[in-house]
């Protein structure tokens, strides 16, 4: 399958231009390998007989294939993995037993389709609960929905999402008559810009340069922490966001133990990720409420009471 | 048995759901067939034990799972195009995507379902479990790491 060119976004066209001949060649190379998705389905034994004997027998002989394999082994356990809205599941339990629904085309996004059907599903489901049931049959259990997603935001709070590029009252306030502001906004620019666009590996780096000359520059050590999360560094954005929190803050502090928290999580560290989320959650602001449903969701993992 | 089957929900679904995810690929289909298996579960709540979960519920999901892969036309049409795995022998790219040690498997999964298989970002990131914003940082990742890596290569 070759992807159509406007498909691609800026930074990929940049990037693509040294090496599409690299990649032209590995879509030659792959061109009788089975899809991604196919390896996985073989993998967990979802597949027909012939289809199944066909993709193992093909994995058996082929390097990369294992390799892909190997791989989606360990993405299987990733920490990264966002878990679905479970009440939206719940929600679809008694549309099985009707016929398929049909896309109703002013649906822009499948997010909004669920909401949609979660609500109407919500109303058969308290119905069916009232009704009294026909003798011999057997009455279906009234599981209880116990929240209506909303319209819009994450489908987990553990969702990693962007934050904007702030200063801190320190950089704002700056009342010396020297010219270290404007040369430290003049350094960080080009990084923020590069934040501001998604290029997380060229802001990791442009903000790895500068931490070694601005030691005790939140906005360096945050915004390098954050950027390394968006690359799946967890290591490196846990040692960023940590030295980012020991520089004591408050105008980033509930920043940094959010984006911290979710280091800790996505590293497995869910202690010390549930212990930041619970002081967010009993302070005031802005990442208050995430911080409770966010404490509340590692509850289970940790089978603390919720 | 209302607060019995809610317990078992809430305690399962996450991985049942992911176990689907892998089988199928799409973040739509494996909700419908995790919807599928709790739906059979309630039918047979009375007869099954906890000992048997969620074993059970992964067995149903498997079961459905094959349901789907046996209606994917262009999957079955695989079996029909399927080749003889490439001959061994030296192809600088390919050896990189297996080799190359910076690269981590989020890092190769991405870049093979991008740019060799063609997916957008959103199915990518729905494949995957992940956020659309990952995958970007993970493609540029891999992109500036291949273009470092095998074009210096290729001009030595």
């Amino acid at each position: 399958m070759r992807i159509q060119v406007d498909d691609l976004e800026p930074f990929e066209k940049e990037l693509l231009a040294e090496a599409r001949a690299q990649l032209a060649s590995l879509r030659e190379t792959r061109s009788g390998c089975p899809t991604v998705r196919l390896i996985r389905a073989a993998q967990a034994g979802a597949l027909s007989e012939d289809l199944q004997s066909v993709v193992v027998a093909h994995i058996g002989a082929c390097r990369l294939c294992q390799r892909i394999q190997a791989d989606l082994e360990i993405l299987q356990t990733s920490p990264d993995f966002e878990l679905p809205d479970v009440d939206r599941i719940l929600a679809r339990l008694p549309r099985n037993n009707r016929e398929k629904k049909k896309k109703a085309a002013w649906l822009l996004s499948l997010k909004t389709a669920f909401v949609a059907a979660g609500l109407v599903l919500c109303g058969i489901l308290i119905w069916q609960f009232r009704k009294p049931p026909s003798p011999g049959a057997p009455s279906l259990p009234v599981a209880s929905i116990q929240k209506i997603p909303p319209a819009s935001g994450p489908s987990s709070v553990l969702e990693l999402q962007k934050p904007e590029v702030k200063f801190t009252l320190a950089v704002l306030t700056w009342r010396g008559t020297d010219n270290r502001r404007d040369e430290f906004l003049k350094e960080i620019a080009p990084a923020l810009d590069a934040y501001r666009a998604d290029k997380f590996a060229e802001a990791a780096a442009q903000l790895s340069a500068l931490s070694s000359k601005y030691t005790d520059s939140v906005e360096v050590w945050f915004y390098l922490g954050v950027s390394r999360l968006f690359l799946s560094d967890h290591a490196g954005a846990r040692d960023a966001l940590e030295k980012a929190a020991r520089l004591q803050d408050k105008s980033f502090a509930a920043d940094i133990s959010w984006y911290l928290g979710l280091a800790y999580h996505y590293s497995h560290r869910t202690r010390e990720a549930h212990a930041l989320f619970s002081k967010l959650c009993g302070e005031d602001g802005e990442y208050a409420a995430r911080g409770c449903a966010a404490a509340k969701e590692l509850s289970s993992a940790l089978k603390l009471p919720r | 048995m209302k607060e019995r089957f809610e317990k078992i929900y809430h305690e399962h679904v996450g991985a049942v759901f992911r176990f689907t995810l892998h089988c199928v690929g799409r973040k739509e289909i494996a909700e419908e067939i995790t919807s599928e298996a709790f739906l059979a579960l309630l039918r047979n709540l009375e007869s099954i034990h906890e000992a048997q979960l969620p074993g059970w519920l992964i067995t149903v999901a498997r079961n459905r799972a094959r349901d789907y892969w046996r209606r994917q036309e262009t999957e079955r049409k695989y079996l029909e195009a399927i080749k003889d795995p490439p001959v061994v022998g030296s192809d600088h790219n390919r050896d990189w995507l297996i080799a190359e040690p910076g690269l981590k498997p989020i890092h190769r999964v991405c870049l093979t379902l991008r740019y060799v298989e063609g997916l957008t970002r959103t199915e990518i990131a729905e494949a995957l479990g992940i956020s659309e914003v990952q995958v970007k940082g993970h493609l540029q990742y891999g992109l500036q790491l291949m273009r470092k890596t095998v074009s210096g290569a290729m001009q030595k």
